[in-house]
């Protein structure tokens, strides 16, 4: 079933309307840039860019299922990754128990956010690969980094053709005794870091993995770090859901916990009137 | 016209007088002479094994392969032609490929074996020449474990157990002997390399290399090499009965 | 709806004057002490750029009226699209998630040639909008062995570029049995850009290295292969801050004089070492794509001659 469009943003639910879908709101952003706005940079609160702002706009296609931030970071044993198992659908949360996370071969692990269906075709790439790899039966397998460089080239290549993949995906593997971490965005964007994570995560969750991470970090601080990093995104992302998978990749190879929720607490102040802090906010 | 086929055998798209077509005889016969293949299956799973007939001392040891995985849940073993062999080893990994990208789930032993029969059947009826290459088809899926075998004229059945080329005489009755509904992949594995040990004829041809393959419930129904202690236990226990044999 | 435009817009204005200006004003000390003083890890964090930062979106889509062959070419692809599948609202325009195949990842290459070295050199930096990616991406690539090339702006681009001329390079030298000349390369680099005349490379590219006599040379390009032969330059997004600088200490030779001149700063190695790494420090203070380290490469006759220096890291 395909939603009807609506006036609404899809990024940002019912009811806000993206500043850049009206005329108005396009022109003060656009006054805003021409004051103090970095001009390589962002437009504040801008998600549908380009609507009523520059003439036509472009579009190929659209995501329906989506999942929203994975978040990652190197330990001692290797990497950890968790997400939560919600698949939205705008902003219904509609399945709660997809796994986005999949492990890849023996010493990789993928983690996917954005399009679920567009994750499912890249899992497919990457099972054939390594059904390939199976068959050869000559001890070669494919290697996180070689895996991260070849969906650098799918998902860049796809924008090329102006279909893009609409995911952004989280890299962990464990091959050699050298622990790999990376990240590939939809317009082939990628990085490596000691900790990554994409959507909200990014925003939420690495200003937490900036302070606390080290890369010889023990296993239940990295735990104890991760979960803080779901917690933040769970109180502040709307698209998200307190059920959780953990997953850890390491010499002994690849492990996707059950999922389990985490213990939050609702009943701070600044969750009262979160507004009452911040002058000018509504 | 030296040959018996006195015109009849030049190519695939004639009968001979007696409704043959010469070329897959001959292509018969190129299997015929191949070291020996024979696949067993067992109550829990399939076990294959080849002959593998070493052309020189200097090669590298493994190489040549006559047993190969076109899915995670299926092997093949050749005997014939290795060319021929490799070249049907890779449409079956496409038609595996194929079938799993389109249906999701992996492709069904009945399935691979009808495609695979097709392909080798289509070179029965036009162009250049039949494959020369006999093939068994081990698959466990979620019907269970299953044995094919496909001759070059492009027919593909299922088996308990079958075995091809030089020795499979001797290989069949040996099979037979064998009770296949009680036996675990683990004693079919032992008594595959005691039957090629057996069949193999030291006068005729002097080195070969023993392949072994399974997929069953102990390898997690993957089609795979069987594991190097147990293949090492299987060759001294075939080697062993041998001597017995000759001792009597 | 235009009351509360204007609210937001307010909002918007209330944030950016609340944005902390934390930066330090230096006297003439060298880098290292800037970034021991005012090293401060925390100063990406936090909601407030949550709150600016939300999608960044660059446009290199020309205006109404200069459309481009390349943009005609995407829009009847889009109204192809919009036609075909996807959902529709009657006397309305489609509503879609849109999405830019450009990303702006910052960051600034410098290079300085002289008489017989080039450095050339780059921060670490990669971010998009006000998010920081990563504070330890490369954004230079060895060549071959005597002509290195440092890009900066969309990082996927850069990289296939990367990649397109590393490799062409290794059939260069396959065939020829030669590594490519830095001459060559640059000529390469030119059409390789200009190939995607109308889908362009968003990467501002310098290539640096040694010529066929041994003097250092710089290339400087434009997206989508312009270029020409000078001795300095730089590229990306401190390049404002920066270029001024280059042009105060090092004065590019007249290209009207006859005989032309050589291009070639007149600077030692070191010296050109120091300028280079007292732009970056400067530009790492003012820019906020730039920073958190530099990586600078000398090619001489000797070889190619790595080091860094830390920038600030907020």
């Amino acid at each position: 079933m395909i939603p009807a469009p609506q006036k609404h943003s899809y990024a940002l639910g019912p009811g806000v309307v993206a500043p850049a879908m009206h005329p108005e709101y396009g022109r003060a952003i656009q006054e805003l840039n021409n004051v103090n706005y970095p001009k390589a940079g962002g437009q504040p609160f801008v998600v549908d860019a380009g609507h009523g702002v520059g003439g036509p706009h472009q579009h190929t296609q659209y995501p329906y299922v989506t999942g929203t931030s994975v978040l990652a970071l190197k330990y001692k044993d290797g990497i950890m990754v968790a997400c939560d198992t919600l698949g939205s659908y705008g902003s219904t949360k509609r399945y709660k128990s997809m796994e986005r996370m999949k492990p890849v071969g023996k010493f990789t692990l993928i983690g996917a956010s954005g399009e679920y269906s567009d994750f499912h075709y890249i899992m497919k790439l990457l099972d054939e690969l390594t059904t390939d790899d199976y068959c050869h039966d000559d001890g070669q397998n494919l290697t996180p980094t070689e895996i991260y460089n070849y969906l650098t080239r799918v998902m860049y290549n796809r924008r090329n053709k102006f279909d893009p993949l609409w995911n952004s995906l989280v890299v962990g593997g464990f091959h050699n005794g050298e622990s790999f971490l990376g990240t590939v965005g939809m317009v082939g964007t990628c990085y490596t870091d000691s900790h990554v994570a994409t959507g909200f995560g990014a925003h939420l969750a690495r200003p937490l993995f900036r302070e606390k991470q080290y890369d010889d970090m023990s296993e239940d601080e990295a735990r104890a770090l991760l979960e803080d990093g779901l917690r933040v995104c769970y109180y502040r992302d709307k698209n998200s859901i307190n059920k959780f998978q953990i997953a850890k990749v390491t010499a002994e190879g690849s492990t996707i916990s059950e999922p389990y929720a985490l213990i939050t607490e609702w009943g701070y102040e600044a969750f009262v009137n979160p507004a009452a802090a911040a002058v000018g906010t509504w | 016209m030296s040959s018996i086929g006195t015109g009849y055998d030049l190519t695939t798209t004639t009968f001979s007088p007696d409704g043959k077509i010469f070329q897959v005889d001959y292509a018969q016969k190129a299997i015929d002479n191949s070291g020996t293949a024979i696949g067993i299956r067992c109550k829990d799973g399939v076990v294959l094994g080849v002959e593998k007939l070493v052309i020189s001392k200097m090669l590298v040891e493994g190489s040549n392969r006559r047993i190969f995985s076109c899915d995670l849940h299926a092997g093949i073993a050749t005997s014939g032609l290795a060319a021929d062999g490799r070249q049907i080893v890779n449409r079956a990994r496409a038609e595996a490929a194929n079938f799993k990208n389109f249906f999701g789930d992996a492709i069904p032993g009945e399935v691979l074996c009808d495609r695979i029969a097709s392909y080798k059947h289509l070179f029965t009826l036009y162009g250049t020449r039949p494959y020369g290459v006999g093939t068994l088809l081990a698959v466990y899926d979620e019907e269970g474990p299953q044995l094919y075998q496909i001759e070059a004229s492009g027919v593909g059945m299922r088996y308990f157990g079958t075995a091809v080329g030089k020795g499979r005489q001797g290989a069949k009755t040996e099979i037979e002997r064998l009770k296949l509904s009680e036996m675990t992949c683990r004693e079919g594995v032992l008594a595959v390399a005691k039957i090629i040990y057996q069949v193999h004829d030291d006068a005729k041809d002097k080195a070969f290399e023993l392949e072994l393959s399974w997929v069953c419930d102990e390898s997690q129904r993957r089609h795979e090499r069987v594991p190097a202690d147990l293949h090492a236990t299987a060759e001294t226990a075939a080697k062993a009965a041998l001597e017995d044999d000759d001792d009597d | 709806m235009r009351a509360r435009a204007k609210r937001r817009s307010n909002t918007l204005s209330t944030l950016f004057s609340s944005i902390p200006r934390s930066r330090c004003t230096t006297s003439g000390k060298t880098s290292v002490d800037i970034r021991s003083h005012h090293r401060s890890r925390r100063c990406f964090s936090g909601i407030l750029i949550l709150t600016l930062s939300y999608n960044v979106y660059w446009q290199i889509r020309p205006r109404e009226g200069s459309q481009s062959r390349c943009y005609q070419k995407l829009n009847n692809l889009d109204r192809k699209m919009m036609l075909s599948a996807g959902p529709q609202q009657h006397g309305g325009p489609t509503q879609h998630a849109s999405w830019s195949p450009y990303d702006n990842n910052g960051g600034t290459c410098v290079a300085v040639a002289g008489k017989d070295y080039c450095v050339i050199a780059a921060d670490t930096r990669m971010s998009t909008g006000f998010n920081i990616l990563t504070r330890d991406q490369t954004k230079v690539c060895k060549l071959t062995d005597k002509c290195l090339i440092a890009s900066a702006g969309f990082r996927a681009d850069a990289i296939t570029l990367h990649k397109t001329l590393q490799t062409r390079g290794i059939m260069y030298k396959h065939s020829h049995n030669k590594s490519m000349s830095c001459v060559a390369m640059a000529q390469m680099l030119s059409n390789t850009l200009y190939m995607k005349r109308f889908f362009p490379y968003y990467a501002f590219n310098l290539l640096g290295g040694i010529d066929n006599e041994g003097k250092g040379a710089v290339y400087t390009y434009d997206a989508i292969g312009s270029y020409e032969r000078t001795g300095y330059s730089c590229q990306g997004s401190g390049q404002a801050l920066i270029m001024p600088i280059l042009d105060n200490q090092l004065k590019a030779v007249s290209p009207l004089l006859v005989p032309p001149q050589d291009g070639a700063t007149p600077l030692t190695q070191e010296q050109a070492v120091d300028l280079v790494k007292d732009c970056f420090a400067t530009a790492g203070e003012r820019d906020i794509y730039t920073g958190d380290e530099v990586e600078i490469y000398v090619i001489n006759a000797s070889g190619v001659h790595k080091q860094t220096q830390e920038l600030k890291l907020d």
